[in-house]
């Protein structure tokens, strides 16, 4: 599995390398040696499944098109002007914003804290990586379910925590509005955590044990250290694994759909479940598209403030 | 040579077997729709939410029995994703002949919704028009008396008792509103409780409010709807108030097992099953829910829910429920007429509705009560049930808002009178 | 350096109470599938005699088996061509260093952007007028322009860090291009390969409103599909829904646990590479 972390961290760094290598001279050669058209195949599947009808489908955002009547006209910004005014949308930035936040910070962290503990010469190495990385694998929409049917008020969530003498945490996880959106976070940790490990676990390969092992022992001197020795190796990793969960997170859909529907109330609308409400459910098409382009930009500004702000830093570029 | 051979072949190889294969492929789409283009008078389609499965399956048979040479294509999928597929579908011209549409208004494939955009063909000429209880008309037909739907079962809400738990604790389902608060309170000595409540699923909340509002509101006002509709009256300001009060009082009483919105419809079909709730209040189609998982010999019952503190007033939310369209592109139209007349005779309704744990939406002679659904066949023949209130509303979003409030209001972050402002706001939109 | 200390046990300890607490939520999900229908619902306590007639129903009732080939089939066809189209386009988006190529590879990069509401509607109604509704093969299309960005971000990225003296040897030899990228470029991709394999498969297989959208009406089906058919036709019982969702994911846990092997090989000449 290290192989697929491995290639991801190698192509985070090859990122960064990219204008930096070749002197000009080469340049030119190469430009004639490789062939353009390579591009074609590619370019092709690209324009036709997502470029052209993605354009398609915003343009429909400046219409008040209901998704089925056989009539739509054009009414120029007037979706867009509704979303400023609409106190659900609103809710569902924040909700939105606080489950990518969430996922961001504690599925890398676990994420790290688990690549390190398995970078060790403990004998359950092997079994762990694969078992950690196997919720992963699982259908996001089968992950739903799953986890709906655990924490039910009598649920496995709440049995294991009644056995373990916890009983005083019981607690209704998806009933309360609160409760749910961190619910819906740990829910993401659980499945997505073994992937941020297996990708970091790359990364890591290139640090001696010895250095781990050290900074397992020692006080913060070591520590820091170790963070000196490790942090330039861990950064392209890191850089795959932002993207990756500032992208899944501000894109959930299966596993918020499936558990909590938004519910109760409002609570956990994230702006992709308001997008499919509205868009097939509220009869307001162009409204949900309006939504799904704001999501856009969010989805853009974040994901290239976090991208470019990573190869500002010291050892996140060379 | 050979391998730069092979590696220009490879790719257009792939390329060729992808575009033959595609056109090998494409004739695979089944029965009939604008797209399928299987116009032989021989296939149908249909497609329906899985609700209906068991139920269209056991028609589909008969017809086919019936019609040899002809073949049925149904298609069936998940509420939701029908609702998103069947939108797309119509939109795209690729309906199948065949459809399950909602009766009335407030879901984003009712008929008031498809059938004004032009994409279900008009029925008023069929014969089984003419026998169409009135109570059910004002939400196949449109208001100048055109039907658009066929209406195969007629659906209730009540109570789903597990009779034989309420046996094994010596209690009886209550027939007053004192006699229910009385039953919850007795229940919980018993240690279960009086309702299952599953609250997470948000279509689930809107029941109680509609077990109670034919008694309180309709009962008095027949006319409430259209009074809405015309401006005149609003939630805020009528004996919804009463039913979402009396929602809440249940809530205080203990009525229901802890935690109602963490709670899903399933796991309350299950709690039901096992005796540690007595009931559930929820749709006919719950009862066959409750017994496929309750031990052998359960007996489940179906009943009104008392809002007031005299039986007589007691009324129960009935409306029509499965409903079938045909799509007005239908690749077989004539087919899928032949289809939809055999689903409306005796025949093919008792079949449906047996199968479905309903009652035939036009009542007939050779039709078999299940015992479970009698007090709903007694009061639909009474004409004391009033249609599910989201049939008559104006867009899906006071159904939506609806489900929203009223988890709120189980939460506590809101207030009966807010819950209806923010109905009436969304009823406004129209 | 090379002993097992009394730390390396604790953090044994530690590491396989964290896998385990990681694997309660499968093992539930297995339990409970093993349940006798109508037996009580203890999620944690060991099913009493289990029985293996839920995976059977499960099997027979949701048409599991062939939906299987067909997730199966568009699962393998799309990401034999993802892999070999995104690898093409990376090599030029990486080697040339004009404005247009990097202009192109930010272009792709946007498709990673874009929620999936957008194109919905239509790129259903383009497949419509070519009459690809209800094949498999609409969504091959589909899913190879899906995937493109970020298996071309993960091929072009990598093949930048790559050094160029192969491909340069290779063409001294006076191959064509075509050939010098089979022989020589693509072999240099085998360990990113890997990844892009795996992230694309992982996707394909998973995916569910597209297959729902675009085969609803036709007799195939897939994987993901078939088995919310079924889920919202039993509703409450856990039992049979859980032997679907084991049925379901079985098949990709044996091929990621298959391709373990081949993946850490490819993973020590990555290192090289």
């Amino acid at each position: 599995m290290s192989a697929a972390g491995g290639a991801a961290t190698q192509a985070a760094s090859g990122e960064r390398a990219a204008s930096a290598t070749a002197p000009p001279g080469r340049r030119r050669r190469r430009r004639s040696a490789v062939p353009w058209w390579f591009v074609v195949p590619a370019a092709v599947f690209y324009v036709f499944a997502v470029a052209w009808p993605s354009l398609q489908g915003a343009a429909l955002s400046l219409t008040d098109w209901d998704g089925l009547s056989q009539e739509r006209s054009f009414v120029g910004l007037a979706q867009f002007e509704r979303l400023i005014a609409d106190s659900a949308a609103t809710g569902a930035i924040w909700n939105t914003l606080f489950i990518a936040v969430g996922i961001t910070v504690l599925q890398n962290l676990v994420g790290l804290l688990l690549a390190l503990g398995v970078h060790s010469k403990i004998k359950s190495r092997n079994v762990l990586r694969v078992a950690l990385f196997a919720p992963a694998v699982i259908t996001p929409v089968a992950v739903g379910y799953l986890w709906q049917f655990l924490l039910a008020p009598q649920g496995a969530v709440n049995d294991l925590l009644g056995a373990l003498g916890l009983g005083f945490l019981q607690r209704s996880w998806l009933g309360d509005g609160d409760l749910a959106l961190v619910a819906i976070v740990v829910v993401i940790i659980w499945q997505f955590a073994g992937y941020s490990m297996v990708i970091f676990l790359a990364g890591l390969q290139g640090v001696p044990e010895e250095i781990l092992e050290a900074s397992h022992l020692d006080g913060a001197g070591a520590f820091r250290r170790f963070w000196s020795v490790v942090r330039p190796e861990l950064a392209p990793a890191l850089t795959i694994n932002l993207m990756l969960s500032v992208i899944g997170g501000l894109k959930l859909f299966d596993q918020v759909w499936v558990m909590t529907g938004g519910g109760p109330g409002n609570a956990t609308d994230t702006m992709s479940t308001l997008i499919y409400k509205n868009a097939f459910q509220f009869n307001d098409f162009a409204y949900g598209i309006a939504m799904a382009l704001v999501l856009t930009a969010f989805v853009a500004v974040l994901s290239s403030a976090q991208y470019l702000g990573l190869r500002r830093q010291p050892g996140g570029s060379s | 040579m050979n391998r730069s051979l092979r590696s220009t072949l490879v790719p257009g190889a792939l390329a060729l077997a992808l575009v033959g294969a595609t056109t090998a492929c494409s004739s695979d789409v089944a029965g009939g729709g604008a797209a399928g283009g299987g116009g032989d008078g021989q296939t149908l389609a249909v497609a329906a939410t899985t609700n209906e499965q068991a139920a269209m399956d056991a028609v589909i048979a008969d017809f086919e029995e019936a019609n040899p040479g002809v073949t049925v294509n149904a298609t069936y999928s998940a509420l939701d994703q029908y609702q998103t597929t069947t939108r797309t579908q119509l939109s795209s011209g690729t309906a199948p002949d065949v459809l399950f549409v909602w009766p009335g208004d407030g879901n984003p494939v009712a008929v008031d919704v498809v059938a004004p955009a032009g994409y279900l063909e008009d029925l008023s000429d069929e014969e089984w028009v003419a026998d169409l209880p009135d109570g059910i008309r004002p939400v196949v037909q449109d208001t100048e008396g055109a039907t658009w739907i066929a209406p195969i079962s007629f659906s209730g809400i009540g109570a789903v008792y597990n009779m034989t738990a309420l046996e094994e604790v010596g209690l009886t389902p209550p027939e007053t509103w004192s006699e229910l608060l009385q039953f919850c309170a007795d229940a919980q000595e018993q240690g279960r409780s009086a309702f299952a409540l599953g609250a997470q699923t948000n279509w689930v909340t809107q029941l109680i409010p509609f077990a109670l509002t034919p008694s309180l509101v309709y009962r008095d006002n027949p006319d409430f709807a259209e009074q809405m509709a015309a401006g005149e009256a609003s939630f805020a300001d009528s004996e919804w108030t009463t039913a979402m009060d009396k929602n809440l009082e249940m809530q205080e009483a203990g009525c229901f097992q802890s935690d109602p919105l963490g709670t899903s419809y399933e796991a309350t079909l299950t709690a039901v099953a096992q005796g540690d709730s007595l009931g559930v209040i929820q749709v006919n189609s719950a009862v066959p829910g409750v017994q496929g998982e309750a031990p052998e010999g359960t007996e489940v019952q179906l009943l009104p829910v008392p809002a007031t503190d005299d039986p007589s007033e007691t009324w129960m939310a009935g409306a029509a429920g499965s409903s079938y369209g045909i799509n007005v592109d239908a690749a077989n139209p004539d087919l899928a007429h032949q289809f939809l007349d055999y689903v409306m005779s005796p025949e093919g309704t008792n079949t449906y509705v047996t199968t479905n744990s309903a009652l035939p939406a036009i009542p007939n002679d050779d039709f078999q009560v299940e015992p479970s659904l009698e007090a709903l066949a007694q009061y639909q023949e009474e004409g004391r049930t009033y249609p599910f209130m989201d049939q008559q509303w104006p867009n899906a979003r006071v159904q939506q808002t609806l489900f929203s409030v009223a988890q709120q209001l189980l939460g506590g972050q809101t207030d009966v009178p807010s819950a209806l402002a923010a109905m009436d706001e969304a009823y406004a939109q129209g | 350096m090379n002993r097992y200390s009394w730390r390396t046990g604790v953090l044994e300890a530690v590491m396989v109470a964290v896998g385990l607490l990681f694997l309660v939520p499968l093992y539930v999900l297995v339990n409970i599938s093993l349940k006798a229908p109508q037996g009580p619902t203890e999620p944690l306590v060991p099913v009493g005699q289990p029985t293996l007639v839920n995976y059977a129903d499960a099997w027979n009732q949701a048409g599991l088996g062939p939906a299987m080939v067909n997730s199966a089939t568009v699962t393998v066809v799309s990401v034999l061509l993802i892999v070999v189209f995104a690898a093409l386009a990376a090599y030029p988006l990486a080697r040339v260093t004009s404005r247009w190529s990097s202009w192109l590879f930010y272009a792709f990069l946007v498709g990673l952007l874009l929620p999936f509401q957008l194109a919905l509607i239509p790129l259903y109604t383009t497949m419509r007028d070519l009459g690809l509704l209800g094949s498999v093969w609409a969504l091959v299309i589909y899913y190879v322009g899906l995937q493109m960005p970020f298996s071309i971000f993960l091929y072009t990225s990598f093949l930048r860090a790559v050094p160029h003296d192969y491909e340069e040897a290779a063409s001294i030899d006076g191959a064509g291009p075509l050939r010098s990228f089979w022989s020589v470029v693509f072999p240099l991709l085998r360990p990113v390969t890997g990844t892009v394999v795996i992230l694309n498969v992982l996707q394909v297989w998973n995916d569910f409103l597209t297959p729902l959208l675009y085969l609803s009406g036709s007799a195939q089906q897939t994987l993901p599909v078939a088995l919310f058919t079924f889920v919202s036709q039993y509703v409450s019982q856990w039992n049979l829904v859980f032997a679907g969702l084991v049925i379901s994911i079985a098949p990709i846990l044996l091929v990621y646990f298959l391709m373990q092997k081949t993946i850490i090989k490819g993973f020590a000449s990555g290192l090289k590479g």
